[in-house]
């Protein structure tokens, strides 16, 4: 505390009495808090995911990629086809 | 608080130990509330504005600076909500000091209290409450929450000597009220 103890006009203010807020909003801000803090500390989602969902996510990738692939393909060749490239 | 206190408790708030940030909580809760209070001249007011104020400092706790002052830190924040809670409402205050409503409805003191406090008391929260809002910061600040002027002026955003030469008329501005028959009881 750095307050100028000759000075009438601040220890005047300094003696005034602290209002408190109201207790159960104290404690609700607390458990707010606490609840905020706690999910800051945990890992992001997507880093937590199991090692079986991930898998399965990969292999869902690699099937749609592939008939994606298939379907250009086969669409190529019927074009192809149509124009009389052949 | 010594400074190696509070390095330690930062540390641990930054590792999101709920221990050390109820340790900040209880050394800042009343104080912070006491000057948002003051600063807004209502207790609702200043109650929405120390939940924010809090939830910031968690929102921000593991990110906060090694060499973080709690103090100054948490009165920043309070004191930017606060100012952006006046921009918002594009006036700084609908309450004449008439109105200071710093004590909960119900709230009893004992008849000693009452003599004691009372009279002088409630002349000096009258007349701060008239102070500017710029002036009646500084003098909260430095004068009822014992920050250095230093720290006071990083709260407020002003140079030292700024925050010295605004203390200096808070502290004139207040003593002519006091003086003055003005002052509403």
């Amino acid at each position: 505390m750095m307050r100028d103890e000759s000075d009438p006009v601040l220890m005047l203010v300094a003696g005034l009495r602290a209002p408190r807020p109201a207790t159960a909003r104290e404690e609700r801000v607390r458990q707010r808090c606490h609840a905020v803090m706690e999910r800051g500390i945990r890992p992001p989602r997507s880093a937590a995911k199991p090692f079986g969902q991930r898998a399965t996510d990969a292999a869902l990738l690699a099937i749609v990629g592939s008939y994606v692939a298939v379907a250009l393909v086969q669409a190529t060749q019927v074009a192809a086809s149509v124009l009389g490239l052949h | 608080m010594d400074r190696e206190s509070e390095l330690a408790l930062v540390c641990r708030i930054r590792a999101g130990d709920l221990a050390a940030f109820d340790i900040v909580y209880d050394e800042f809760n009343g104080r912070l509330f006491g000057f948002l209070a003051r600063l807004a001249r209502s207790r609702d007011v200043a109650e929405d504005l120390l939940e924010e104020t809090w939830l910031r400092f968690v929102a921000n706790a593991a990110r906060l600076d090694a060499e973080t002052r709690l103090g100054p830190w948490l009165f920043t924040v309070a004191r930017n909500l606060h100012v952006s809670y006046c921009r918002s409402r594009a006036f700084e205050d609908p309450h004449g000091p008439e109105l200071l409503s710093l004590w909960p409805a119900g709230f009893q003191q004992s008849p000693f209290e009452a003599a004691a406090f009372g009279e002088l008391e409630r002349r000096i929260e009258s007349a701060l409450a008239t102070l500017p809002v710029a002036l009646r910061e500084v003098l909260l600040l430095v004068g009822v929450e014992g920050l250095r002027p230093i720290d006071a002026a990083v709260v407020c955003g002003i140079t030292p000597e700024a925050l010295r030469q605004r203390l200096k008329r808070a502290r004139d501005l207040l003593w002519v009220r006091l003086e003055s028959k003005e002052v509403r009881r």
